[in-house]
């Protein structure tokens, strides 16, 4: 059918395929920023356009639809390289952040603003309620609209700038634009789909209906007999090589116990065999011509199956360990199945695969026997947590390019050198093939720490010397990628009637899924990053992760602290209610402070010995104040609604920045021949903006306009290693070593400018903007690359340096929150939440406020209504983002507030420590607990859903 | 290269009787309203699984009016969601504003129509119970004769529950006819659960009050799928009532709606919460404060 439409004001022409989306139609129009994240559900709003005036999803047109209609894309907003008012209001208000969906958000505010003069918060909320945003938390919508309507009555309008920090910092610790913000916006090329081209083959994966089985058979003949077919591959023709899918550093932690394609299914949506083709409905149909024989096998779903007396074992291959065997190895392994794939350990984490159990790890301090023996009162509660999706707006995504004897990734990931590692050791080549070009990614949250397409896609792309794309459904991510571990954490508390903790128990039991990856370090994270908020010289813990059949967990945003934090904080609120001792007056009297030393660190490693650490920065004393005199702590408010009870709750929360002695993180910074600077970082921006945050730190240190900063990250020919973006590492690590390079590099420029000016380094210094002074005079950045990258200069100068650190800087934070619940239904509406949190000196504070927002509404959703719901064979039931249920902006707290309270740090650079991962640790306790005050009742078990309110409150 | 999609003929007819010509040479033919319910059903990555024959209703004007009648309102089939919504609040029937404000997001109202809304095979939607409550009447044009006739709302969730459809082959929902009416409150609750038997408990109801009783109330229940409960003999009996409502009269209502909600056994939270969202639609009656609702 020829279509005829006016898209972006210029008439267009094309010939489309019946049923053709009107999404892809646009695509093939060279429109890349209408996309697709939902599987055309039209939900997300990734696929927004204005049609004739409209806001609509594409997703939900075919392309027939849009003839003799006018498409407006973010591109109509653009006029040349000036964005629009309401693009420039969205980088204002921070609110681009992984800029995924970016351009549908520009295009809805637009259109709600030329609607509306002035609209009002519940015009914002139905404006933007097509639009799901995981990054965001969007609070800072409402801001941009506010911004996009000033401007709009005064094109001169500028907003006040979030906060001021770090001293007299000139780009420390003040606002400053996202230095990607405004290609993300306008919707520019900057993810791994904009750079597919056109004789790229698609890979499409076979995934198992069942939970648990093993392969009998399986016949691939008519699938390779299909004309468009380039390869099939199943167990036969892939390496039987054990890999771990978790994206840690080496020697990891997580057991290797995964191959490519395997003869046993693990999960509901496990790879059975994989079909490249020349297109996507070809790869889709070679899939379903595959004829597989299933033998199945009892389902474990939980940490009771897998403990039960003769449960059916979810790894039956050997194990193997590379260090530290333990001695009843041979015993172990004597009723192993050799034929199946082994569990590799590169060293003991305590797991035994013969019972399921994939880690396990205890420890203490003190006598805890003794203190519970001294306690006046003990609580011993026990805890539940549900398995939640990390929903990234962008799906995962690999394209696999050869380039000779090369492969070239372009990828969404978080850990652009382990996944070259990971990738290398599959295909057998040395890490020097590959190179990976970390794309901007629309969302990671720690799903895109985990490697789980990139390596499938690569050995096609190896073997079959053809570019490879590979993208998820959204069905995919619900089905087989990581997720959030399910956790049962038993917390025992003693304290004396005066409010001292005489002794603290915790015992986690985490549902680790199918395979290994974080089986250790995330549980026993939780109890790192919850167990110290309080001092106590008894305490004591265990962790047990359990292989089970349900999707694989792995990594997420605040990894474990988010569920035992919630048990723990609730718990410690139990009992003070038992000592009959105000909250805020308990945890006042038993949290960490400044200056104290964390014994319990000792026994709590991460799958190395651990130690005691220091607490030399601490912003709780400020957290709790400023936020009890917000919420208005003391004073009980009153409903106007005999069924609708108020109540108020708190906790206290912590998290680490990186992993002081695993972690480490490298950085160039080069001088070009204008005196302008070229940043070359290994850290991995996720769209939190540790790019701006490395040019920032860059311009500081060399007294230099950061518009003469520019930053290339997460290309791995190009940057120094670094370990990536994961435990909160990136402005501490990635940051500081952006920093070292930057003080390497301005000691080299003194010392040139000393011969230039023939004088000591000594007597100059760095003067704003980008030149040396001294008595001898002065010379410009411009001069001096000039003269040494002149033919006869000493050459250009660049740096290179490196952030390691055995000190440990603890953020802090407290959150408050007011709810008002009705026990009529059940139902919870968060009035009011304020999470005021400690990150040293925050870099870039509009975005920093950005990180907590978007953490504290993802929580907030994981505690209220999000779940993964499985029936009882292991099959996901909710694979879609609707009926699984994320936040919209509609769940947006009535009165949101984020708050930054400034530490300097002694260690982190500029005296930043982390900020967006601890973010998630404190809604679910925070809501348990208010909703506790509220109305009398304990919540447990996450979801607080409407039923299970009710259920608590006794009325069902 | 495989091809699994055949090449749908797609119709753009300009009038109801074109369409209904069109309807009766094609008679495999599906219509397409808004398309927010087939898209979702059918869509895969980039290709929308179509009918083999498609007739477009989005050119036909006279299906996108909105006319006062002595009846009341007529609202063509084609209307959006958001058209309606800008007639504006006190124009429409009462109700109607925010129970269609409740309805999914901006883009999808922007293509949601009112007559696909109606003809959904495969659930029951926010505005089914409101529309029953109202009284309001469907016109149904079919092909044969130039058929014309009409039916009531209440008859559709029957019909999804016998799984007989609501239409027969070729005819098409034209418009939706709401009489004038003289309710002084409308009352809509959307709740979802969380759990994963049922998703969505949908109480709509309906109150005219005059010098403090009760001169007229109705409401329905609705699980979205199985059905749209409504007691008329609990609704008769209120009628007259002085506010508040006695403890007696509380009792009957809490027992009438267990009777009611008999259907749905095992679901303990939706019976429970309609009886909580009878009773507090019944207080905020008394109380004169319907828009005070927090939750």
């Amino acid at each position: 059918m020829i279509i005829n439409l006016i898209l972006d004001g210029r008439e267009r022409t094309i010939e489309a395929r019946c049923g053709l989306s009107a999404q892809n139609l646009l695509k093939q129009l060279g429109v890349n920023s209408v996309r697709n994240s939902d599987d055309g559900f039209g939900f997300a709003g990734s696929d927004t356009i204005l049609l004739d005036g409209k806001i609509v999803g594409a997703n939900l047109m075919i392309a027939a639809q849009l003839d003799g209609r006018e498409v407006k894309t973010v591109n109509s907003l653009r006029k040349g390289r000036a964005l629009s008012t309401v693009q420039e209001a969205m980088i204002e208000a921070c609110c681009v952040q992984s800029g995924y969906n970016a351009p549908a958000a520009a295009l809805m505010i637009h259109d709600l603003i030329e609607r509306i003069d002035s609209p009002s918060r519940a015009d914002v909320q139905d404006a933007l309620s097509g639009l799901f945003n995981r990054a965001t938390g969007y609070e800072q919508f409402f801001e941009a609209v506010r911004i996009a309507v000033a401007k709009k009555k005064n094109q001169a309008y500028s907003p006040a700038k979030t906060g001021s920090f770090g001293g007299t910092s000139r780009y420390v610790g003040k606002s400053y634009r996202k230095i990607d913000a405004t290609k993300l916006v306008a919707g520019e090329r900057a993810f791994v789909e904009d750079r597919v081209e056109e004789d790229a083959c698609i890979l499409k994966v076979l995934r198992s209906p069942h939970a648990h089985a093993n392969i009998k058979s399986i016949d691939t003949s008519a699938a390779e007999a299909l004309p468009g077919v380039v390869a099939v591959f199943t167990h036969k023709n892939v390496p039987h090589k054990p890999y771990g899918q978790a994206g840690q550093g080496f020697p990891e932690p997580s057991p290797y116990d995964r191959v490519l394609l395997d003869t046993k299914i693990r999960h509901h949506g496990d790879r059975v065999a994989a079909v490249l083709a020349e297109d996507e409905e070809t790869a889709i149909r070679g899939c379903e011509l595959i004829k597989v024989e299933y033998e199945l096998l009892p389902v474990i779903m939980d940490w009771d199956d897998a403990k039960a007396e003769g449960a059916a074992l979810v790894h039956d291959g050997p194990i193997i360990y590379v260090n530290g065997a333990p001695e009843n190895l041979k015993e172990l392994n004597r009723e192993a199945n050799p034929k199946e794939t082994p569990v590799v350990y590169q060293f003991p984490i305590g797991g035994n695969p013969r019972k399921n159990i994939s880690s396990y790890v205890e420890g203490g301090i003190g006598d805890v026997e003794k203190g519970f023996e001294e306690a006046d009162v003990i609580l011993d509660k026990t805890y539940q947590t549900t398995q939640i999706q990390c929903t990234p707006l962008e799906l995962h995504t690999t394209y696999v390019k050869p380039e000779g004897d090369r492969l070239t990734i372009h990828a969404s990931t978080q850990v652009p050198y382990h996944l070259r590692r990971i990738v290398a050791g599959q295909l057998g080549v040395s890490e020097n093939k590959i190179r990976v070009i970390k794309e901007r990614v629309g969302g990671g949250y720690g799903s895109k720490q985990d490697i789980l397409l990139d390596e499938l896609a690569a050995w096609a792309a190896h073997t079959s010397a053809r570019p490879v794309f590979h993208q998820y459904t959204r069905r995919e991510e619900f089905i087989s990628s990581s997720t959030r571990k399910p956790m049962r954490v038993r917390v025992k508390l003693g304290a004396t009637r005066e409010g001292k903790f005489t002794a603290m128990q915790m015992d986690v039991e985490s549902n680790q899924g199918a395979y290994g990856a974080h089986t250790l370090t995330v549980p026993m994270n939780g109890v790192s990053k919850s167990l110290p908020l309080f001092l106590c010289d008894n305490a004591c813990f265990t962790v047990t992760s359990y292989y089970s059949n349900i999707p694989p967990t792995g990594a997420y945003q605040g990894y474990g602290a988010p569920k035992v934090n919630y048990a723990l904080q609730v718990a410690v609120k139990e009992l003070a209610e038992k000592l009959n001792i105000e909250h805020y007056e308990f945890v006042e009297k038993n949290r960490v402070r400044k200056g104290e030393v964390l014994e319990i660190l000792r026994c709590l490693g991460e799958g190395r010995e651990g130690k005691p650490e220091s607490v030399d920065s601490c912003g709780l004393d400020e957290a709790l104040a400023r936020g009890s005199k917000l919420i208005n702590w003391n004073k009980k408010e009153k409903s106007t609604h005999p069924d609708i009870k108020i109540g108020k709750g708190l906790c206290i929360i912590q998290q680490g920045s990186g992993l002081p002695g695993i972690d480490q993180a490298n950085c160039t910074v080069k001088m070009l021949g204008d005196g302008s600077f070229v940043v070359q970082s290994g850290g991995a921006d996720l769209g939190s903006g540790l790019d701006t945050v490395s040019a920032k730190m860059v311009a500081e240190v060399l007294k230099t306009d950061i518009d003469s900063v520019a930053v290339q990250s997460g290309d791995t020919d190009a940057a120094p290693f670094d370990t990536g973006a994961y435990a909160s590492s990136g402005t501490y690590f990635s940051g500081g070593a952006a920093r070292n390079a930057a003080q390497l590099l301005s000691r080299m420029i003194l010392k040139e400018a000393a011969v230039i000016l023939k004088t000591s380094p000594n007597k100059l210094q760095l003067e704003f903007p980008g030149k040396v002074v001294g008595e001898a005079g002065e010379v410009s950045y411009a001069q001096l690359a000039w003269q040494t990258q002149g033919g006869e200069g000493s050459g250009q100068l660049v740096a290179t340096a490196s952030f390691t650190t055995k000190k440990s800087s603890f953020p802090y934070g407290a959150h408050f929150a007011q709810v008002a619940v009705n026990t009529l239904t059940g139902r919870v509406r968060i009035q009011k939440y304020y999470a005021l949190q400690d990150c040293g000196t925050p870099i870039n504070p509009g975005y920093a406020k950005g990180q907590i927002y978007g953490g504290v509404l993802k929580s907030i959703g994981h505690a209220m209504y999000e779940e993964l719901l499985l029936d009882e064979d292991g099959c996901c039931l909710n694979t879609d983002l609707r009926s699984y249920g994320v936040p919209m902006i509609g769940d947006v707290p009535d009165d949101f507030k984020a708050e930054l309270v400034e530490v300097n740090d002694p260690y982190g650079p500029f005296g930043a420590k982390s900020i967006a991962e601890i973010s998630v640790n404190g809604a679910a306790p925070t809501l348990a607990n208010a909703i506790h005050d509220a109305c009398g009742i304990w919540l447990r078990k996450w979801p607080f859903s409407p039923e299970n309110v009710l259920r608590a409150l006794g009325k069902i | 290269m495989y091809q699994k999609y055949n090449s749908p003929r797609v119709f753009f007819p300009r009038t109801i009787s074109e369409t209904l010509e069109m309807v009766e040479r094609e008679s495999n033919a599906v219509f397409w309203a808004g398309g927010t319910e087939l898209s979702c059903r059918s869509m895969r990555k980039d290709l929308i699984d179509l009918p083999k024959t498609v007739i477009s209703l989005c050119l036909v004007e006279e299906l996108a009016r909105a006319s006062r009648s002595e009846y009341g309102l007529d609202i063509g089939a084609m209307m959006t969601f958001e058209r309606l919504l800008r007639i504006g609040k006190s124009t429409l029937p009462t109700g109607l504003h925010e129970t269609i404000n409740s309805i999914g997001n901006l883009p999808l109202r922007n293509r949601a129509t009112i007559g696909g809304h109606l003809a959904l095979q495969t659930r029951i939607g926010d505005l089914h119970p409101l529309l029953e409550l109202l009284d309001a009447k469907i016109e149904i044009r079919s092909p044969s004769r130039g058929g014309r006739k009409r039916s009531q709302i209440k008859k559709i969730p029957i019909m999804l529950l016998e799984e007989k459809n609501l239409l027969n082959s070729g005819e098409l929902i034209s418009k939706i006819s709401i009489p004038t009416d003289n309710w002084d409150i409308a009352f809509h609750r959307r709740i979802l659960p969380g759990n994963d038997e049922n998703k969505v408990l949908i109480f709509t109801a309906l109150a005219s009050v005059e010098g403090g009783v009760l001169s007229e109330c109705r409401m329905a229940f609705s699980d979205g799928c199985t059905g749209i409960l409504r007691d008329r003999e609990i609704e008769a009996h209120m009628t007259g009532q002085k506010l508040p409502l006695g403890y007696r009269e509380l009792k009957i209502l809490d027992e009438a709606i267990i009777e009611l909600t008999a259907p749905w056994k095992t679901r303990s939270y939706d019976r429970k919460t309609s009886m909580a969202c009878a009773r507090d639609f019944l207080k905020r009656i008394e109380d004169n404060n319907i828009n005070g609702m927090i939750l």
